[in-house]
């Protein structure tokens, strides 16, 4: 995650994530973890905690049958405005790349 | 390479934020930390796994702070005071609680002993009074009046002023309720009388010793009376905040 390029992916992926259903930390991190293994589960409560700083999610305590409640992330409007956005940004990105013969 | 525990793991994060949000902020990002311990231990990880996964708490905190702006605003009143001006604080208001003890045995030391060894400087006051003489009202009144003041002075000035004493106010510090709430008369007597005259009577006075030591190593800067009484001790950002 040392790059502005990842963030912006990474928030991507954690948001398209959360447009199918809400959760938490922990399941978000091992979504993206499945795809990006090498991503510190660190990382992405920093990236939760800007998303949510600007509005595109918005986190709240929801009780869990087995277990204490947990803070659980939703998107918002704004969010899944930004996301498709970031995934039109980024086909752009792609098909530079890809007519490059990348 | 040493992998930390829970424990080991939330401290480093508190010491790499402190001072660098504001308290409700350290707290929510301490509490999403703490919850992903919860939900991996729920997944058969050690605590020492899930802390190598999620990586130093240094970097943590980098990384955090570099995703700023949070949207929360600092709030006022509520930064950690401190240990420094809390001592001088401390030995502002000591002073003057020992004044009138002072005053009634003409023993400067008792200024210095009753903050810290009040069984030995109550003793002082009693004293006074000449051996083999019937006591009367008029002789003891001095001595118990002065090691009233001497115990009341802080929860009455805590009472009257918002958790705030004269040193504490010279300091621009005030005491407030674990939960920042403001303190009430209840806890600030709870605090005072029970969490500092009492346990320092029962330790003979090295509570103020291990206090200080306590509070060296509590990430809220609580001392025992903020322990028992169930405060901590902030800068003060104005009088009604």
């Amino acid at each position: 995650m040392d790059t502005q390029l990842k963030k912006g992916v990474l928030e991507m992926c954690i948001l398209y994530q959360l447009r199918e259903q809400e959760a938490y930390g922990y399941e978000i991190m091992k979504l993206i973890k499945d795809i990006f293994p090498e991503v510190y589960d660190g990382s992405i409560y920093a990236i939760l905690r800007r998303l949510n700083a600007e509005g595109f999610t918005e986190a709240y305590m929801r009780e869990s049958q087995n277990g204490p409640p947990r803070k659980y992330y939703r998107i918002t409007n704004e969010g899944h405005e930004y996301l498709k956005n970031s995934i039109s940004e980024w086909r752009v990105l792609v098909n530079g790349v890809q007519r490059l013969g990348i | 390479v040493v992998f930390l525990n829970r424990a080991e793991f939330l401290r480093e994060l508190r010491e790499n934020l402190r001072g660098r949000v504001n308290d409700k902020t350290l707290e929510d990002i301490v509490y999403d930390y703490n919850e992903h311990f919860d939900a991996g231990l729920r997944d058969g990880k050690s605590e020492q796994e899930v802390s190598n996964e999620l990586g130093s708490p240094a970097r943590i905190a980098r990384e955090v702070l570099a995703e700023g702006p949070t949207k929360e605003p600092i709030q006022p009143g509520l930064d950690i005071a401190p240990l420094g001006p809390r001592v001088v604080a401390f030995t502002i208001d000591a002073l003057i609680s020992s004044l009138p003890m002072i005053f009634v045995t003409k023993a400067v030391n008792v200024g210095i002993l009753a903050p810290l060894f009040p069984l030995m400087a109550l003793q002082y006051p009693v004293r006074v009074v000449a051996p083999n003489t019937v006591l009367t009202w008029t002789d003891l009144a001095p001595g118990i009046l002065s090691i009233l003041f001497f115990v009341l002075y802080q929860p009455v000035c805590m009472s009257l002023w918002q958790g705030r004493t004269i040193g504490k106010r010279l300091m621009g510090l005030k005491v407030i309720r674990k939960n920042g709430q403001q303190l009430t008369p209840g806890f600030s007597l709870f605090r005072e009388l029970l969490g500092r005259s009492v346990v320092n009577v029962v330790s003979f006075g090295f509570s103020s010793i291990i206090s200080f030591l306590w509070a060296l190593f509590s990430p809220e800067r609580r001392t025992i009376h903020d322990e028992v009484g169930g405060t901590r001790v902030v800068v003060d950002h104005g009088y009604t905040a």
